[in-house]
């Protein structure tokens, strides 16, 4: 009864924070000048429409109900915005001017569309920023979700399972921008069961969970009715299970989890590598949530086995567990992996069934990847202490308390404080009155103190100061975040979760914001575990790297391709920002390097050997090694590849996106595919199609500078791999020569990728700057805006005199007035 | 000396031919699983001893048999390693187109307990005259004495006389002229002749089963056994073994009696170039499920090598394969379907998998994992492990199975009470006593029925599953059972083929019955019910003390009564040196099968019964 009516007030409480969101956007807009006259409108945009557009769109003609010799930018205004976005497509497409009118040059009308594009994005961002509105809202990834929940009450709570939260969007790769985080009432569903899940396993109003071990043993899992005879053969204690590679639709085997908590995984098992090949890889996979619980390479002799484990969480049901070995390898068919009714139990790798696969060579050595296990066990829930901490947390006063003493105050009380750390501010006095109503409901109908208390504490968890970062006061307006709201910002920004006590202390103590604490700070929280998130979330977002698989690349063409091999080039991005990070590197490191991070998958596959292990390791490059720099690593070549073909102008444009900060205009509708050769023709390379796409005109301006730095890493295929020679399937011939050469528009030319990298070294203020705009947008949830442009630069020549080391930049963000910027 | 006893205490009798033995495991060695990091080897030319004998029985599947040696009257039985050939009317041929009670001459190398018992080939009379280009060229018929007179010559080789031969028949000789079986009146003198034998003994030259008239009809047979012969080998597969295997190649050298005509037969389809189908097998040459198993392969090289020896084709080729299985594999044997031959299954009983079928009846033709996998067995067994110790009971203990050392013997005599008694081994003769091990882990087995020690008559022959006792003797017993119970377990009878009377016996009264085994039928693939082929033949001897059960249990048959056809299920006593082994009771027709098992099963009821009583009572 009492989650019931909490329901109603929770659910409540978050349509307050979004019909109080959309009020003051509202508002912000009516109260913003609109039209002002950007720079370019008058000598760059006005002469064309004055050519070409105004004798149909003007004072005497207004076609299609649009005039646009009075088209002013109003960033505010959907509608005027979308004539201006019209108005690009029809011109960079070649509908606009007709064409019985005079065309206009492509490089005029490329000119345009770039002014258009660049006040589009303008707007777009000025759209994101809070301080015009009173209160601003700004929910919390689900990520931060997790990483809160955690931090506030110790559960890890598994956001990416089937019960969790919906995936956030992104917007340009960034997957916590204010606007872009909506919460639907299907959303708001899953955020209260949500918060159910995490508060039963938190609290402790259930009978104390029985921490057990299910042990899966061989004979449980393969050979059930072989059992009572190995036993008196006496060798029941030799037989293990053999997985063969790639076994994806075998081995299987139901597990049932009574309580939801965390787990312990551990595996006992083998892992044959055949000489100079891969290691086995164990994958333990829940199929009916797709969700990976454990995957590793396992190099363990036959008969020196290893246990690995990890931590799992598990919530109460049903699952078949799939024991994969996830190295390719040859498995056609289940048929060559499957066990006979014959009692013939697999103890070593002799015992194999002719006709399955062979694993081992005729001396016995291996010769597929294999991993053989010797037992699984599923050790928990682990539980810390009993009641838990979060309990005797809330539930502050012990478990001692009298009955008479559970009253009205010790809930509010309870309620309060859970509420201040929730919240990450003070709690107000009487906010706390509509919390305390669901509680007292609940008692009225006979619920416990503890149960009833917990309904209150699920409205918080559901309530929109918990779920949203809250920026501003209706009543006090104001320019900068107070220190409550600068520790959240602060903590959201570095650990991706909500701040720790002594942060809380530094903003209740009202010194935050000043530098040198906010500097102490900020060096302390790089220092604690926590950052790991920044680490790994940053750069996954500034390099987009959520496209890296997203356009598989084809099996036939690239067999090597595998899900190791795609994790492994995120985990080498991913690592190569995180030294950069742990050693205060500079920022030019990103754009060159002599090292890079890999572990044996990847070294493998970029032909670098002597390294070992499925951990990405800090290792040293030699130019003969063609690496070095984000812009050479796997994760990014791929990204801006498709599933058959390397894309240089998919390259071209994450080039001016990620690293040098200036996204060219979309493409114009309609644009046709690269010709492939007649029958008979030579073969030629994607360069040379695109040179002759470029000859269009039309296509040229944008082309010139987006391609050449696309085309400067044509020596590395679709997955990364270094190569000289492109191989082209169509036309006749060898397969051409590759030329990475190319100019940068402004003028100075490069012969290949190494060379072009150097060039954005030597523009490393550049780079800095464009980078120091994604830090910001990463850590104020919002896209930078012109009036943002001095500010982010002051910021980046600061970090100039450090030689742009990565955390002083780090410091002169978060100590610069445009992180306290509301 | 005990290795010698356990390999005396481990021979077959006639009618158990499915009996696994350990002379046939240790004679597996140069190819066996247990040891696939030794390269295969021919045995070398001349290696063998040569005896010459009548085939008694053969068992088709597993490739062993037995032959009634002609010197010693002795039964001696035989293994066919996967290189194993026959030869038959100068051609290679199935083992299902051997006559049995045909005089043949044995090639036999050692096993590795020094028993002469591994079977290179073996050649009948017609191919060890016809190999060297004998023939004999009538001179005189006096059919009422039984004989032709003949002078043995070779055309070819320009020698006219190489002695008389005085060629003995009967009224049941058979005369072929072409494909024509003719009258022994037809016989003109001149005509060159070629015969198998039966009947002969250190004392009497045998008689002619066949006579073959004139080169052309020679050809004829000859053409004949070897096209059935190539039918045959094709529907299986070419069988090899494997050298060697190198990333995705199989080098398999392949197996041949006659390495001239399998050039011809085969050469074609194992030259360079060419494509098929690669199989796993088993030493006893059974597949698992061709069908399924088949892997796509093409061959790269195929070279000549030198025949030297026994069983090799002179024709090595390396394959590549499309997938690498772990019976491919250094040792190991395999069979190559050519492109365009359909692969399936062997037939019911014969294919290891019995995959579309309903469930395999006969344990005995089930895959032997003691066999097969011996690394999963810590002991040694009846079929490997040689290097290891046997199995030693524990008290109170159930033994896994294939721990137990079989043994055939005659029950001598026999304390129920004190679970006692004594058996003669086959062969040999020597007394063993034995005693069976307590009630919950030793038991007897009597016509299918849980009996005991008083219910086996003595004189029958019984299977022992025997153990060492504390001196290392294997004289304690966990099961002890008839041949009636084994074929019963098997769903086994023995159809009579023919009836005739024992060549050579001094009892007047002794018929020789030869027997085909035959299986239950099975549901196949389309869900009708369909017989399998026979899987193996026998000779067996009844006499004046037989029992013969047929229609009725109420009342005795006689030999006479027994027709072709009938289904047989027998008992019988033990086999000794000029002592062979006679049935002790038979069976015949499936209805009196039925009857019996009812009146057994009824008979078991009434026994648990009275136990439950007795149990009552105390």
């Amino acid at each position: 009864m009492s989650a019931a009516g909490f329901l109603v007030s929770g659910s409540t409480s978050v349509w307050s924070a979004e019909s109080t969101a959309a009020a003051g956007v509202a508002a912000s807009a009516s109260s913003a000048p609109a039209g002002s006259t950007p720079v370019g409108l008058d000598d760059v945009v006005r002469p064309f429409f004055q050519q070409h557009c105004n004798s149909c769109h003007g004072e005497k003609k207004q076609k299609a109900d649009l005039r646009t010799d009075t088209l002013l930018i109003n960033a505010r205004s959907p509608k005027t915005m979308g004539h201006w976005e019209e108005i690009m497509n029809r011109i960079n497409s070649g509908d606009m001017p007709p064409d019985d009118e005079p065309r206009p040059a492509p490089a005029e009308v490329a000119k345009v569309a770039e002014w258009i594009v660049g006040q589009l994005r303008e707007a777009e961002a000025q759209n994101q920023v809070s301080g015009a509105e009173r209160v601003s809202f700004r929910k919390l990834s689900r990520r931060e979700y997790a990483n809160s929940v955690r931090d506030l009450l110790g559960v890890n709570f598994d956001v990416k399972g089937p019960s969790g939260l919906p995936e956030d969007p992104d917007w340009h790769g960034f997957e916590r921008i204010g606007p872009v985080l909506t919460l639907s009432p299907a959303h708001v569903e899953k955020h209260l069961a949500a918060a159910e899940a995490v508060l039963d396993e938190a609290l402790s109003l259930r009978p104390e969970p029985k921490r057990d071990v299910i042990r899966w043993m061989p004979f449980d899992m393969r050979w059930k009715g072989f059992a009572k005879e190995y036993e008196a053969r006496d060798i029941a204690n030799q037989v293990r299970i053999e997985i063969v590679p790639n076994n994806y639709t075998t081995d299987t085997w139901p597990l049932e989890i009574k309580t939801t908590g965390d787990y312990i995984l551990r595996v006992k098992l083998s892992g044959l590598r055949p000489e100079g090949g891969r290691a086995p890889r164990l994958k333990v996979y829940m199929s009916s949530v797709d969700k990976t619980l454990l995957e590793q390479d396992v190099d363990a002799p036959e008969n020196a086995p290893i246990t690995v484990e990890a931590r799992v969480h598990l919530i109460a049901g049903k699952y078949p567990i799939r024991l994969i070995n996830s190295v390719p390898g040859p498995n056609p068919e289940a048929r060559r992996s499957r066990h006979s009714g014959t009692p013939n139990a697999f103890t070593t790798t002799k015992s194999r069934v002719p006709w399955q696969m062979k694993l081992t060579d005729d001396d016995y050595k291996p010769i597929q990847p294999t991993l053989i296990i010797d037992s699984v066990e599923w050790d928990g829930p682990v539980v810390e202490s009993w009641p838990t901490a979060a309990h005797q947390r809330a539930f502050f006063r012990g478990a001692d308390v009298p009955t008479q003493a559970k009253d009205a105050a010790y809930a509010r009380e309870i309620l309060s404080r859970f509420a201040e750390r929730a919240w990450r501010r003070p709690v107000q006095p009487g906010e706390m009155d509509r919390f305390l109503k669901p509680v007292e409901k609940a008692q009225q109908l006979g619920e416990g103190f503890e149960s009833a208390v917990r309904g209150g504490l699920l409205a918080i968890l559901c309530s929109k100061s918990f779920l949203y970062l809250e920026e501003g006061s209706a009543t006090l307006p104001s320019a900068r975040l107070t220190d409550w709201e600068l520790a959240s910002r602060l903590s959201y920004f570095l650990w991706s979760s909500m701040p720790d006590d002594r942060l809380l202390n530094q903003a209740r103590s009202g010194k935050l914001h000043e530098p040198d604490v906010l500097r102490a700070e900020v060096r302390r929280m790089l220092a604690d575990p926590k950052a790991a998130e920044f680490a790994d979330s940053f750069p996954r977002q500034w390099l987009q790297l959520r496209k890296v698989g997203m356009f598989p690349p084809d099996k036939v063409l690239y067999p090597e391709y595998d899900e190791n091999l795609e994790q492994s080039m995120v985990a080498e991005t991913v690592g190569f920002f995180g030294e950069v990070l742990e050693n205060n590197d500079s920022l030019r490191t990103f754009l060159d390097s002599d090292w890079t991070m890999l572990n044996e998958r990847l070294a493998t596959h970029y032909g670098i050997p002597g390294i070992r292990g499925d951990k990405v390791q800090r290792v040293s490059l030699k130019p003969e090694d063609h690496r070095g720099g984000l812009l050479t690593q796997g994760a990014i070549l791929s990204l801006s590849s498709d599933g058959t073909r390397h894309r240089p102008v998919h390259r071209g444009v994450w080039v001016l996106e990620s690293i040098i900060g200036k996204p060219p205009p979309p493409p114009p509708a309609n644009v046709p595919a690269l010709t492939t050769p007649a029958a008979g023709e030579k073969k030629v390379t994607v360069r040379e199609k695109l040179e002759q796409h470029r000859a269009d005109p039309n296509c040229t301006a944008c082309h010139n500078k987006i391609d050449p730095l696309g085309v400067a890493f044509d020596n590395y295929d679709a997955i990364g791999r270094w190569r000289t020679v492109e191989t082209v399937r169509d036309g006749t011939g060898a397969d051409p020569q590759l030329d990475p050469s190319g100019a940068l528009p402004d003028g100075r030319a490069f012969k290949n990728g190494a060379e072009l990298k150097q060039l954005l070294v030597s523009d490393s203020d550049k780079f800095a700057l464009a980078f120091t705009e994604k830090l910001a947008t990463y850590a104020l949830r919002r896209g930078m805006t012109f009036s943002d442009r001095e500010e982010l630069k002051q910021i980046s020549d600061q970090a100039q005199s450090t030689d742009y080391k990565i955390q002083s930049l780090i410091e002169a963000f978060v100590t610069s007035p445009l992180f306290q910027k509301r | 000396m005990q290795r010698r006893l356990l390999h005396a205490l481990c021979v077959l009798l006639p009618c158990s031919p499915l009996l696994p033995t350990s002379l046939s495991t240790a004679a597996e060695a140069p190819a066996a699983t247990t040891s696939p990091s030794s390269s295969p080897a021919f045995p070398a030319h001349h290696s063998d001893q040569r005896i010459s004998g009548e085939l008694v029985s053969i068992d088709f599947i597993r490739r062993i048999g037995q032959f009634r040696a002609t010197k010693t009257g002795e039964l001696v039985e035989f293994t066919m390693p996967p290189y194993g050939t026959a030869q038959y009317l100068n051609s290679e041929a199935s083992l299902r187109d051997l006559p049995l009670g045909t005089f043949f001459l044995f090639f036999l190398n050692q096993d590795t307990q020094g028993g002469w018992t591994r079977l290179a080939t073996m050649q009948d009379q017609y191919t060890m005259d016809a190999s060297h280009s004998f023939t004999y060229r009538l001179d005189e018929v006096k059919l009422a004495e039984g004989k032709l007179l003949t002078t043995k010559h070779s055309v070819s080789k320009k020698q006219d006389d190489l002695g008389k031969k005085e060629l003995l028949v009967t009224p049941g000789t058979r005369y072929w002229r072409g494909a024509d079986a003719i009258k022994p009146k037809d016989l003109k003198p001149g005509d060159e002749l070629l015969f198998t034998l039966t009947g002969r003994t250190s004392s009497n030259p045998g008689t002619c089963t066949d006579i073959w008239i004139g080169t052309e009809t020679h050809a004829l047979a000859t053409k004949q056994i070897r096209e059935k012969f190539d039918t045959f080998t094709k529907h299986r597969g070419l069988p090899g073994w494997v050298d060697k295997t190198e990333g995705n190649t199989v080098t398999v050298t392949f197996f041949s009696g006659d390495a001239k005509l399998y050039q011809t037969l085969y050469g074609e389809v194992l030259a360079q170039g060419k494509g098929g189908n690669l199989c796993v097998a088993n030493q006893d040459l059974r597949t698992w499920n061709p069908g399924v198993d088949k892997d796509g392969c093409s061959i790269i090289s195929s070279e000549r090598i030198p025949t030297d020896g026994y069983g090799n084709s002179g024709i090595r080729v390396t394959l590549k394969v499309s997938n690498m299985l772990e019976g491919f594999r250094k040792g190991r044997v395999v069979r190559f379907f050519g492109s365009g031959w359909p692969t399936k299954d062997q037939f019911y009983g014969e294919s290891l998998m019995g995959y579309g079928f309903g469930r395999l009846q006969t344990p005995e033709l089930e895959e032997n994992p003691a066999k097969e996998y011996p690394d999963q067995f810590p002991f040694r067994t009846d079929f490997g492990n040689e290097h290891l110790p046997w199995y030693q009971l524990q008290p109170g203990i159930a033994p896994p199975p294939f721990a137990q050392h079989v043994v055939l013997g005659e029950i001598v005599k026999v304390d129920a009470a004190s679970r006692t008694g004594q058996f003669k081994t086959d062969r040999t003769g020597e007394v063993v006593n034995f005693s069976l091990l307590p009630q919950n882990l030793g038991s007897i087995k009597y016509l299918n029925t849980d009996a005991t020690l008083g219910d086996l008559p003595v004189g029958t022959r019984c299977r022992f599953h025997l153990f060492q006792d504390e001196q290392g003797k294997f004289t304690k017993a966990s099961l002890i059972s008839d041949e009636f119970t084994r074929l019963a377990t098997n769903a086994m009878t023995y159809r009579v083929e023919s009836i005739q009377p024992t060549l050579n016996s001094s009892d007047p009264t002794s018929v020789t019955v030869n027997v085909s085994w035959q299986i239950p039928e099975v549901k196949n693939y389309n869900g009708d019910m369909e017989r399998p082929p026979d899987i193996g033949r026998s000779l067996i001897r009844i006499n004046k003390d037989t029992k013969v059960w047929k229609g009725t249990l109420d009342h005795p048959s006689t030999v006479k009564d027994l027709a072709v056809g009938d289904a047989l299920i027998i008992n019988l006593t033990g086999d000794f040196a000029n002592d062979p082994a006679v049935c002790t009771e038979v069976w015949a027709g499936p209805d009196l099968h039925k009857a019996l098992a009812e009146a057994q099963k009824n008979k078991a009821k009434l026994a648990s019964g009275k136990d439950a009583k007795t149990a009552q009572k105390k």
